[in-house]
C-alpha cells in the first residue's frame, strides 16, 4: 500500500476509483473481438508456409469459389504505399514477390462464417521459391548471408564513444568481461491482435481495434491504402491489453481494405496461434559488456557490444537500440563508455516494442557485471551502487548534464531498508528444505520516458457542456494502464470542479485531437500537460463569462468547485452549469483545443536518434529467491520494488502499473522464451509459452521516491516500463546469492540454473 | 503553369496547420516546405535543425513511394500527391 505525500490538492495524489474499473469487472466493457454487428463478415489471412522465400505465383482462383467467399485481395488490391511499419515501411501490407517470415501476409480474405474464412485461406495458391534461411543475427551480419532485405541485415549499425575505455581498463583494479544473453519474450495479452471495421453512412471506413495509438493507425491506413485521412476513424480498445506489442499496425490495414471491398461490417481476430507467428516480440540481444571500477569501487568504463535480433522487418527496432544503448551503463556516472550496437534482421518473426523498449536486455547485462565487481572487491552491492549513481548535476554516460528530478539514491536508501534487505541473513538461514538455498538480489533501473529527442507533441481538447460540466477528449488510449483515470484527476483539479464532472473520451480520433501515443511511458505526461494546456484557457472563457453575468471585472474572479466566483469573502458567485447555459444561449465557443510539445534537445548525441531524453524515471528493486538444486527452479518468495517516477497522481493506479510490471519481469527473468527454430515458432500458445500465473508471484511490497519532475503535469514522470526493467537483473543476482554461481542467459529456466550448478561442480572436482 | 500538389498532412502537421489536407502550388519539394513553414512559422523546428539541415526522420512520400533521402529540389508535376509524416515513435 502506498500513500501520496501531497495535502494541498484535491484529486491528484488521491485513490480514486478506476473509470474503466465497472465497466471491466462486470463484463460490460467488450472485447472487440466479442463484438457482432448485422451482415458482418468474417476475415482470415493467408499467412506464409516459408519463413524465408520467393513467390513465384499466387492462385487465389479456388478460394474465390468457395460458397460464402465475399473477397480475396491480394497486392494488387493495395491502392497505395505496399508497406507498413512505424519507422520504417518495409514490411509488406500483402506480399508480392517475396516472404521473410512465417507470419508475411499474402491474401486477406471475408467470408459469411469464421469457418469459411479459414477454409477459404487455405485454399488459395502460391507457389514458393524457398531461399536459405537467416536464424542467428551473428551469422546474418556475415557478407555471405542470405539477404533478408535487398540492402542488407544490418537495419542498424551504430556506435557510440566517450572518453578513453582503453586507458581506463589499464588503470582499473577489477575489470569483468561476460556475455549475456536474453530471450524472445511475448506481450500474450487477454486480447489477441483484433478488430472490427465497418463504414459509416458518409462512406467513411471505422476501425474498432486494439491499438496504442489511433492516429498513427490512421496514418499507416491512408498511406496503405492512399486515403485521406479523416475518411478513415480509428476507435481503440480500453480492454486486452497491449505491452507495446500493439503500437505497429496488426489488423487495421486488412480490414480497412476489406470494407472497402466489401462494403460490410468485417471483424478479424488472431488466433493466440497466429499471434505467436505473426505478432511482435521482445528482442532478444546479445550483450558482451567489459566494465571496469578502481579499488574503491568507482565506476571507470563500460565496453559494451549489442546485438539485437529484430526479425523479418524494422519495426522500431532503430529506436529500441537507441533505448538500449541509452541505457546500457544504468543509472551511474561512467566517463569512458564504448557502445557498438546492431539491429540485424532475421528470419525469426518481428521484433519490436516491448515494455521496457531494449532496457530489461541491457539492464541484466550492467547490474550482473555491478554485482561482481562488488564482490570483487568486497564492498556491499548497495553501497557501490550508492557510491556510482547519477545525483542532480551529473553528466551521464554521454557527457550531458541529466535533466529531471534525480531520485535514484534515495531508492537504494529504500532498498537498503527494505525488510527482505534487512533481514537477507534471517531469510537465508531459514531454509524449507536442506537442498533449496536462500537468495537475495538488488538491481536499480533508469530509462527516459517519451521520445527523447525526437518530436514529441499532444493536444487535448476540453468542451464545457451544457450542463456545466466537462467533456475531456483525449486520442492516446487507455490500455489498461489507469491513464483517463488519471486524465480525470488532473483535469478535475485544472478546472476546479468534482471529479465526476469531468468525462473523458478516449482512444477515438474523431472525438480527440492527436494525443499522439500511448508508449514509452508518456501517456499520463503527454495526455496530462495537454489537459493543463487546455484547461487555463477554459477557465479564462468562464472568466470572462462569469464577470458579464455578476458584473464583475474577471480579472478579480477566480474558479472554486464548480463556480466562478469573487475573491475574497464576497459571496457573489455564478455555477458552472448557469455559465453554461449563458454561453450557449450567446452562442459562444465552448470547446478548446490545446497542443504540447514535449522539451527535448535539439540534437541527439552523435551515432544516436533520440538520445538524451529530458527526463528519466528510476528505480530499484530487490528479490527474495529459493533455488532448488536438484531441479534447478526458482521461485520468487519476495519482491520490493522502490521506483522514481516523480510526483504520484494516483496511489492505486501506480500500485497497479508497479505489479503488473513485477509480474511481467518475472516472466521475461525466469520462464518466457518464444522459441522459433529454422523460423518456425515452436512456442505459440499457453500450453508451450508459459507465462508467470498468481501461483508465482511473490509478496510485493512497493515503496515509491517521491520526486517533482518539472516538464511532468504535477510533477509526475512516466511509470509504465521503469518497474519491469530491474526484474530480471534483481532475480538472477539473488540466484547466484543462493548458489553462489551465475547465469548469462535470461530467462534463467530450471535447465539453465542446474547446468550452471554442475558446471560448478565441476569445476570444484 | 505551376504544378498544382496535393499535400497530405499527418500528426502535428495537421494539428498545426489545421486541416488534414491542401492544395499547394509548387515547383520542387522545397517549396511546399517553405509554404507551409510560412503558414506556420514553428514548423521550421520540426523540418530542420539548428544548422538549417533537412531532419532524417521527416518522411516524404511522393505519389505513395518513399523519397529517402528526401531530395528537396526534386521536380514535381501537376496532380501529384506528396504525404508528410513526422515522426510518431520512439521510446
Amino acid at each position: 500500500m502506498i500513500t501520496s505525500a501531497r495535502s494541498k490538492l484535491k484529486w491528484v495524489g488521491k485513490t480514486v476509483n478506476r473509470r474503466d474499473g465497472w465497466g471491466k469487472v462486470t463484463g460490460e466493457t467488450q472485447f472487440f473481438s466479442d463484438m457482432e454487428l448485422p451482415n458482418m463478415l468474417w476475415a482470415k489471412v493467408t499467412r506464409s508456409k516459408y519463413p524465408h522465400a520467393l513467390i513465384k505465383k499466387i492462385d487465389t482462383s479456388k478460394a474465390e469459389a468457395l460458397p460464402g467467399v465475399v473477397a480475396v485481395l491480394t497486392y494488387k488490391d493495395v491502392t497505395g504505399q505496399n508497406g507498413f511499419g512505424i519507422l520504417t515501411p518495409d514490411q509488406p501490407v500483402l506480399c508480392q514477390d517475396k516472404v521473410r517470415y512465417l507470419g508475411d501476409a499474402i491474401a486477406v480474405i471475408a467470408a459469411e462464417t469464421k469457418e469459411r474464412a479459414e477454409q477459404a485461406a487455405q485454399l488459395v495458391e502460391v507457389q514458393y521459391e524457398p531461399l536459405p534461411l537467416v536464424t542467428d543475427p551473428f551469422e546474418a551480419m556475415r557478407p555471405e548471408a542470405s539477404k533478408v532485405h535487398p540492402r542488407g541485415n544490418i537495419l542498424r549499425h551504430t556506435s557510440v564513444s566517450m572518453g578513453n575505455v582503453d586507458h581506463a581498463f589499464q588503470k582499473a583494479t577489477v575489470v569483468v568481461e561476460n556475455t549475456f544473453r536474453t530471450g524472445r519474450q511475448m506481450h500474450m495479452y487477454l486480447e489477441t491482435e483484433a478488430g472490427l471495421g465497418m463504414l459509416d453512412d458518409k462512406g467513411n471506413i471505422v476501425i474498432y481495434s486494439g491499438g496504442q495509438s489511433p492516429y498513427r493507425d490512421q496514418m499507416q491506413i491512408s498511406r496503405a491504402l492512399s486515403i485521406p485521412p479523416e475518411r478513415i476513424r480509428i476507435i481503440s480498445t480500453p480492454v486486452g491489453g497491449a505491452f507495446g506489442g500493439k503500437e505497429e499496425n496488426t489488423v487495421q490495414i486488412h480490414l480497412a481494405m476489406l470494407v472497402l471491398k466489401t462494403k460490410r461490417p468485417v471483424k478479424m481476430v488472431w488466433s493466440r496461434e497466429e499471434s505467436g507467428v505473426a505478432g511482435m516480440k521482445r528482442h532478444p540481444m546479445t550483450i558482451i559488456m567489459k566494465t571496469a571500477a578502481n579499488k574503491k569501487g568507482k565506476l571507470l568504463a563500460n565496453k559494451v557490444k549489442i546485438i539485437a535480433d529484430t526479425g523479418a522487418y524494422a519495426s522500431l527496432g532503430p529506436t529500441v537500440l537507441d533505448v538500449a544503448i541509452e541505457n546500457c551503463c544504468g543509472p551511474y556516472r561512467v566517463r569512458n563508455v564504448a557502445i557498438d550496437a546492431y539491429s540485424v534482421y532475421t528470419n525469426n518473426g518481428v521484433a519490436g516494442a516491448f515494455r521496457g523498449f531494449g532496457a530489461p536486455q541491457v539492464n541484466f547485462a550492467m547490474e550482473s557485471n555491478i554485482d561482481i565487481i562488488a564482490e570483487r572487491l568486497s564492498i556491499d552491492p548497495i553501497t557501490l551502487r550508492m557510491m556510482n549513481v547519477l545525483r542532480n548535476g551529473d553528466k551521464s554516460p554521454f557527457g550531458l548534464k541529466v535533466n529531471g528530478s534525480i531520485g535514484v539514491d534515495k531508492t537504494l536508501v529504500r532498498a537498503k531498508k527494505s525488510r527482505i534487505w534487512k533481514s537477507r541473513r534471517y531469510y537465508k538461514s531459514r531454509l524449507s528444505k536442506p537442498w533449496c538455498k536462500i537468495g537475495v538480489g538488488v538491481a536499480s533501473a533508469v530509462k527516459g520516458f517519451g521520445f527523447g529527442a525526437l518530436p514529441d507533441f499532444a493536444a487535448a481538447s476540453i468542451q464545457l457542456t451544457p450542463t456545466g460540466k466537462f467533456m475531456v477528449g483525449i486520442s492516446c488510449p487507455e490500455i489498461g494502464q489507469g491513464a483517463t483515470t488519471a486524465y480525470a484527476q488532473i483535469a478535475a483539479e485544472a478546472l476546479h470542479c468534482d471529479i465526476d464532472e469531468v468525462y473523458i473520451t478516449s482512444g477515438d480520433s474523431e472525438f480527440a485531437p492527436d494525443t499522439g501515443t500511448s508508449s514509452a511511458s508518456m501517456a499520463l505526461v503527454r495526455g496530462g500537460n495537454a489537459i493543463l494546456a487546455a484547461a487555463p484557457k477554459l477557465i479564462q472563457t468562464l472568466l470572462k463569462a462569469a464577470g458579464e453575468m455578476l458584473h464583475e471585472n474577471p480579472r478579480y474572479l477566480v474558479a472554486k468547485q464548480s463556480q466562478i466566483k469573487k475573491s475574497g469573502k464576497s459571496k457573489n458567485s455564478v455555477s458552472y452549469h448557469d455559465i453554461a447555459k449563458y454561453l450557449q444561449k450567446s452562442g459562444a465557443e465552448m470547446k478548446i483545443v490545446a497542443g504540447y510539445n514535449v522539451p527535448r534537445s535539439d540534437k541527439p548525441v552523435q551515432g544516436t536518434l533520440e538520445i538524451p531524453h529530458r527526463s528519466y524515471m528510476y528505480a530499484t528493486a530487490v528479490a527474495l529467491v529459493e533455488v532448488n538444486t536438484l531441479t534447478g527452479t526458482t521461485k520468487v518468495l519476495k519482491f520490493f520494488l522502490s521506483p522514481d517516477c516523480g510526483r504520484i497522481i494516483n496511489p492505486q493506479s501506480y500500485t497497479g502499473q508497479c505489479e503488473g510490471a513485477i509480474a511481467q519481469g518475472l516472466g521475461f527473468a525466469l520462464i518466457e522464451d518464444a522459441k522459433i527454430e529454422n523460423g518456425i515458432v515452436r512456442a505459440n500458445n499457453f500450453t508451450t509459452y508459459v507465462i508467470p500465473t498468481i501461483a508465482d508471484m511473490p509478496e510485493i511490497e512497493i515503496d515509491p521516491v517521491e520526486t517533482y519532475e518539472r516538464i511532468g503535469p504535477f510533477g509526475a514522470k512516466g511509470l509504465g516500463e521503469i518497474g519491469i526493467i530491474p526484474v530480471g537483473a534483481a532475480i538472477a543476482n539473488a540466484i547466484y546469492d543462493a548458489i553462489r554461481t551465475r547465469v548469462y542467459t535470461l530467462p534463467a529456466t530450471p535447465e539453465k540454473v542446474y547446468n550452471a550448478l554442475e558446471v560448478k561442480m565441476a569445476s570444484q572436482n | 503553369m505551376i504544378p498544382k500538389v496535393k499535400v497530405r498532412l499527418f500528426h502535428e502537421l495537421r494539428q498545426a496547420l489545421g486541416q488534414s489536407e491542401l492544395e499547394v502550388e509548387a515547383y520542387t519539394l522545397n517549396d511546399i516546405v517553405e509554404s507551409l513553414i510560412n503558414a506556420q512559422g514553428n514548423l521550421k523546428e520540426l523540418f530542420f535543425d539548428s544548422k538549417g539541415n533537412l531532419r532524417s526522420y521527416a518522411l516524404f512520400y511522393v505519389n505513395n513511394k518513399l523519397q529517402n533521402p528526401p531530395n528537396l529540389n526534386m521536380k514535381l508535376s501537376n496532380g501529384d500527391l506528396l504525404l508528410l509524416i513526422p515522426p510518431t515513435a520512439g521510446g
